[in-house]
């Protein structure tokens, strides 16, 4: 378990998780028991080889699947007990995702693109419009704003996927092997940029098996066979 | 959610636009389908102005019904009537304000050495001029005692004045009908045609001496005018029981305008609902297609959908999103049916110099129906995207 303060606040709490399901009629136990805590305001790395579970268990955190057994607090929220359209808007507002393909949709310009997460929350277009283009400014995009993804290079793409997770404010981004597909330059100014906003106070949660990469994070865990084998904060 | 609908009929636009090619071979089908519906209607709407028209100027206006011989208009005609009848009805049947009547024939014509092939030559009772709707710009028309007196008289339309006497006056001269010397006393005014009729080119003598022309002197049909248009069914009655009992037979019908207006609309709706049959089978065919190309749609857009998910789409955005797509693409069918029928018929129209009668309540039907397919064909789509598991989706290539 990680050493939280006291007076630390718990934005994610994982408790006993397990995750099973069948790859035809292979039985895979994904996750066999995770206990997590994650702070508000932490920077934490998942590390493991492929296959460990990291991704099984983002995809928890991030309320796009449901744990087996066990139990899933996100900002104080029972996650076990929600519905489906209770999970789509938790993921709409608690959530941040970025992906190792950035995901954005390329029919929309990058304004567009960070705008989406505001259209499903109800937010009308002026205030959408400001707040999108506040965040393209916050990631150093401001010139790139009515440009689509095809006219960005990758590195440009992923700052417009991480203005896209903060749309909302969220308790949490989750990033998915987020310098996967970048250069080492454009993977070094994405890692500087999770950074900078760590510091402003966003919790981070990347899921990585580059160890450069996490050694950037305040705090390791790692996984093996759907099991927690370390846990150590740097510093 | 209102904003969130407005932006998924942004991104619907758009995707129908960025597959150009597409969109419109999808919508063919929709297309075809409103489009014959259209144009048949709106030729059939203009079919029966033109038809009701033509009814009124042979007479059966509002106004009055028409008494013909036969016994029904299937029956081959062996009239009965005679011009005295008019009178005999007049005397019996103080409702009836009028009773105009004319034999229709034709008949080649000569003044001098010249020569006119077949006009119309109408046989009428004095008052026909009122119901034909023509005035007489040169001389008069006969009256009531020359065709009782079966004066040789003739009223002559434009064409036969120019044709026999150009630039002079045809009054008081002599042309020969059928050998007979008729004196033309009166030239109609120009009216132009009816359908492939030259209304111009008739001439028109006193129903009483058509004798040697049309080889009796038997009435077709009398055109009744009743005083108080509200009682005609009365006074149709009364005439039917009194030419009953004088002929001792029924062998003769009525025509009215609604009569003569119901058969039309019945061939017009047999007719619209054959091809609304085939509209409704192009519709259904088009309506499958477009629930081809919105499968093949959330196939193509499998990872799109995992990611609209996971940054907080809910079932319900997904479902509207594919929706309003398929609508979209019927929705847009249908706006271009819409305007290749009007096109289509307004082309028609012109050629038959016909007038374009846009049925709206068509149109609307139309429109309504073009995305209610939309609709309809594209809910299973819709309902197969919203149904897709975010991470399965994400993970999609």
């Amino acid at each position: 378990m990680g050493e939280l303060k006291l007076n630390d606040k718990v934005v994610v709490r994982v408790v006993d998780v397990t995750r099973r399901y069948f790859m035809g009629k292979v039985e895979v136990n994904a996750l066999r028991g995770i206990n997590l805590l994650v702070a508000r305001g932490e920077f934490l790395s998942i590390m493991g080889p492929s296959g460990c579970g990291k991704s099984t268990l983002m995809h928890i955190l991030g309320c796009l699947d449901r744990p087996t057994s066990g139990h899933v607090h996100l900002d104080e929220v029972d996650v076990d007990e929600l519905d489906d359209n209770s999970l789509a808007e938790i993921r709409n507002k608690k959530v941040g995702f970025v992906f190792q393909t950035f995901n954005l949709l390329p029919k929309l310009n990058a304004i567009e693109n960070v705008e989406l997460p505001l259209i499903y929350a109800g937010i009308g277009f002026d205030n959408r419009r400001k707040k999108a283009a506040e965040l393209l400014k916050v990631v150093g995009l401001k010139e790139r704003m009515f440009h689509k993804p095809s006219e960005l290079s990758g590195g440009q793409s992923q700052r417009v996927a991480i203005a896209r997770a903060l749309a909302n404010d969220p308790s949490i981004i989750l990033a998915d092997e987020p310098t996967g597909n970048l250069d080492s330059k454009s993977g070094d100014e994405i890692i500087n940029l999770f950074q900078e906003l760590n510091k402003r106070g966003i919790t981070l949660i990347i899921v990585t098996h580059d160890q450069e990469i996490a050694d950037h994070s305040k705090r390791i865990v790692r996984l093996r066979d759907g099991l927690v084998v370390s846990d150590e904060s740097m510093k | 959610m209102i904003n969130s609908f407005w932006e998924e009929i942004k991104q619907a636009w758009r995707a129908l636009f960025s597959n150009k090619v597409r969109s419109f071979l999808t919508m063919l089908g929709i297309v075809i389908g409103i489009f014959s519906v259209i144009t048949l209607v709106t030729i059939g709407e203009g079919a029966k102005t033109y038809i009701t028209d033509q009814i009124k100027s042979l007479g059966a206006g509002y106004d009055s019904f028409i008494l013909v011989a036969g016994r029904d208009a299937k029956a081959p005609p062996n009239p009965r009537f005679v011009y005295s009848d008019i009178a005999y009805m007049k005397s019996r049947i103080p409702e009836i304000r009028d009773i105009v009547s004319l034999n229709p024939s034709s008949g080649d014509v000569s003044y001098g050495k010249k020569k006119l092939k077949a006009p119309l030559i109408i046989g009428g009772t004095a008052n026909i001029i009122q119901m034909m709707g023509g005035a007489v710009i040169q001389g008069r028309f006969f009256n009531q005692a020359e065709v009782e007196a079966r004066r040789k008289v003739a009223v002559i339309g434009p064409h036969v004045a120019r044709d026999f006497f150009g630039e002079s006056s045809p009054l008081g001269e002599k042309i020969k009908l059928r050998g007979k010397n008729y004196l033309v006393i009166g030239v109609t005014q120009a009216r132009g045609s009816i359908g492939p009729i030259d209304v111009d080119k008739r001439i028109v003598v006193p129903i009483t001496t058509v004798k040697n022309i049309i080889g009796t002197d038997k009435i077709m049909r009398f055109n009744i005018f009743p005083k108080d248009v509200s009682r005609m069914d009365e006074v149709q009655k009364k005439v039917q029981q009194l030419m009953q009992k004088k002929l001792k037979n029924d062998d003769f019908h009525f025509m009215t305008q609604q009569g003569i207006l119901n058969i039309v609309n019945n061939i017009l709706a047999a007719l619209t609902g054959f091809v609304s049959g085939i509209a409704a089978i192009s519709l259904l065919v088009g309506g499958i297609g477009i629930m081809n190309i919105m499968l093949v749609a959330v196939n193509e857009r499998i990872r799109e959908i995992g990611v609209r998910k996971a940054i907080g789409a809910k079932r319900r955005d997904i479902v509207l999103q594919f929706l309003i797509e398929s609508m979209f693409i019927s929705l847009f069918g249908g706006l271009l049916g819409i305007i290749f029928g009007l096109t289509g018929a307004f082309l028609i129209m012109w050629f038959i110099k016909g007038t374009l009668i846009i049925a709206w309540w068509a149109v609307l039907l139309a429109t309504v129906v073009s995305a209610a397919v939309g609709i309809f064909f594209g809910v299973y789509p819709a309902l197969r995207a919203a149904s897709l598991d975010p991470v399965i989706a994400l993970r999609y290539e």
